[in-house]
């Protein structure tokens, strides 16, 4: 007896019970008079069927690409996207009416307020966005006149070092 | 005395025992059902460790950990679409694009866009790219104490992650950018035709809706192979269902695809109309608020990842990017699977996913 069978869960014992029946059942097919136990008739049966099938189901896929693909189902398409649509519509109003009869809030209120903040959010937002692109501007000048003075001022140094070593040559 | 041959005796089986395997495995399948229900329930998608290293509304960053030692400084930033959940890069251990980064030495970071609610309706792809992304990298790069942070985008997410290079691109090491739409002229994608503003009316949509409805979406890419979808997969299931490992991998699967979420209503319509009906994005006209996108812009190395049976972001719409870009560091690979097969494939992590790793390793900095 497997560990499952001596296991004290219900769950565990009905999968053992299930797996031990059906791998019995598997194994020991009835006997038909005048059947053989060789399996290679029924091999050749199977690759006949499964190219059937793959021959039906390469069929079937090129149909359906081709329908789907026609003015016919696009038309179809819409329509039955425009009905459930309008059903929804006509579902949400229905629901909109029933709820501010009975005085509570719907949720276009509640929408009309996370517009309200979001309204708010992107213009703080866009203000930031502003703010950096001057702040970036403001840093790249200073470097580019830091540079620009370092350069001068190394110019200026490298000139006067060289005067100064023309003069002492001299 | 002539005997007559049936037409039918090639199609026949032999004797009806030939029935009888059949009626094994089915008898195995049945014996498997409870195993293959427990597998269904407790699968555990989106394992790898992590933690969450910057929030800001629903967003969250996660950083993946790893005993593993890093090899690189450069950190790698995962950016998932906006439809659906972004733990299909991390599905299951052994088919994890996140575990073949880290293995690779790489400190990875994945963008969960959280779920929007009602009221976030309003979010636009300005919002998401020009905020939460530039936010989520700049947090990364302070993070690591770098200047650039290498940047993956997977679909809809490497479209955005497109338009961000092309807005900062001083901020990017590397892009690297999975099944990512660029150009919608190619009428050939299902999807394309479908929206179409003579039959797709989006604005109706979501003003009904206020975000783009999961069912909606869900309903949309599950007919674009339908007999793959509603038949095949299933019978696939029958067939291999006694195959822990398939049931596993077909239940992680099954979980993600069924876990939709809602994209958020303006962002969807902006996509629609200025993608999908206006192609802005390839034509250089796109703006975000008073940004306008440039793709000629990016300059960093640019590794462009197709699927060439992907029924979702046809090859057409994503090998365009490589001509758009102003990088002269630039490869483009096709690799034959579908558009979740790149990511999950067993072919995709044999064989794409250690070529990624080292095209990124040579463009990043090391330790």
């Amino acid at each position: 007896m497997s560990a499952a069978a001596n296991s004290n869960n219900p769950a565990e014992q009905w999968m053992q019970y299930w797996t031990d029946a059906m791998k019995q059942a598997g194994m020991t097919p009835p006997q038909m008079p005048g059947a053989t136990t060789s399996g290679e008739p029924a091999a050749a049966f199977t690759d006949q069927a499964k190219q059937m099938q793959r021959t039906f189901f390469d069929a079937m896929a090129r149909y359906c690409d081709d329908y789907m693909r026609s003015e016919e189902f696009l038309k179809q398409m819409k329509q039955s996207m425009d009905a459930s649509l309008a059903f929804k519509k006509m579902m949400d109003d229905f629901l909109v009416k029933a709820q501010s009869n009975m005085q509570s809030p719907v949720r276009g209120d509640v929408e009309d307020l996370a517009h309200m903040l979001r309204g708010i959010e992107e213009r703080i937002f866009d203000r930031l966005d502003r703010l950096e692109e001057k702040v970036a501007a403001v840093e790249e000048q200073q470097q580019a006149e830091g540079s620009s003075a370092r350069t001068s001022s190394s110019a200026r140094s490298t000139r006067t070092s060289s005067a100064s070593r023309a003069s002492k040559k001299k | 005395m002539t005997t007559m041959q049936n037409p039918f005796a090639a199609m026949m089986p032999p004797s009806p025992m030939a029935f009888f395997p059949t009626y094994e495995g089915m008898m195995e399948r049945m014996a498997a059902m409870p195993q293959v229900m427990e597998t269904m329930q407790n699968v555990k998608v989106g394992s790898s460790p992590s933690s969450v290293v910057y929030s800001e509304d629903k967003l969250r960053v996660l950083h993946y950990e790893s005993d593993i030692e890093k090899k690189y400084t450069t950190p790698l930033v995962l950016s998932f679409a906006l439809v659906n959940r972004p733990y299909i890069l991390d599905l299951l251990p052994h088919k994890s694009v996140v575990q073949q980064f880290l293995r690779a030495g790489f400190d990875v970071y994945l963008i969960d866009w959280g779920v929007p609610t009602h009221n976030d309706r309003h979010l636009t792809i300005e919002h998401y790219v020009t905020r939460y992304m530039r936010n989520v990298l700049s947090a990364v790069a302070d993070l690591t104490n770098v200047d650039e942070v290498s940047l993956l985008g997977y679909c809809m997410g490497g479209t955005l992650s497109a338009m961000y290079a092309s807005l900062f691109p001083d901020t990017l090491k590397n892009l690297i950018l999975m099944a990512a739409p660029v150009d919608w002229s190619d009428d050939e994608a299902l999807l394309i035709r479908w929206t179409d503003p003579k039959y797709y009316d989006v604005d109706a949509i979501i003003d009904a809706y206020g975000n783009a409805p999961p069912h909606i979406l869900q309903g949309a890419f599950g007919m674009l192979k339908p007999a793959a979808n509603y038949f095949e997969k299933y019978i696939g299931f029958y067939e291999r269902m006694t195959s822990q490992k398939f049931v596993e991998e077909f239940a992680a699967m099954e979980t993600w695809g069924n876990d939709n979420i809602p994209v958020a209503g303006e962002t969807f319509r902006q996509f629609v109309k200025d993608c999908f009906q206006k192609n802005l994005l390839s034509q250089g006209k796109m703006r975000l608020g008073r940004h306008k996108i440039d793709l000629k812009n990016i300059t960093c190395p640019i590794l462009n990842l197709m699927a060439s049976n992907d029924h979702l972001v046809t090859c057409g719409q994503s090998a365009m990017f490589n001509d758009l870009v102003g990088s002269t560091d630039r490869k483009a690979i096709t690799f034959k699977t579908g558009h979740i097969g790149l990511s999950v494939s067993s072919r995709a992590h044999k064989e794409l996913w250690p070529q990624v790793c080292d095209w990124l390793g040579e463009r990043s900095e090391e330790l």
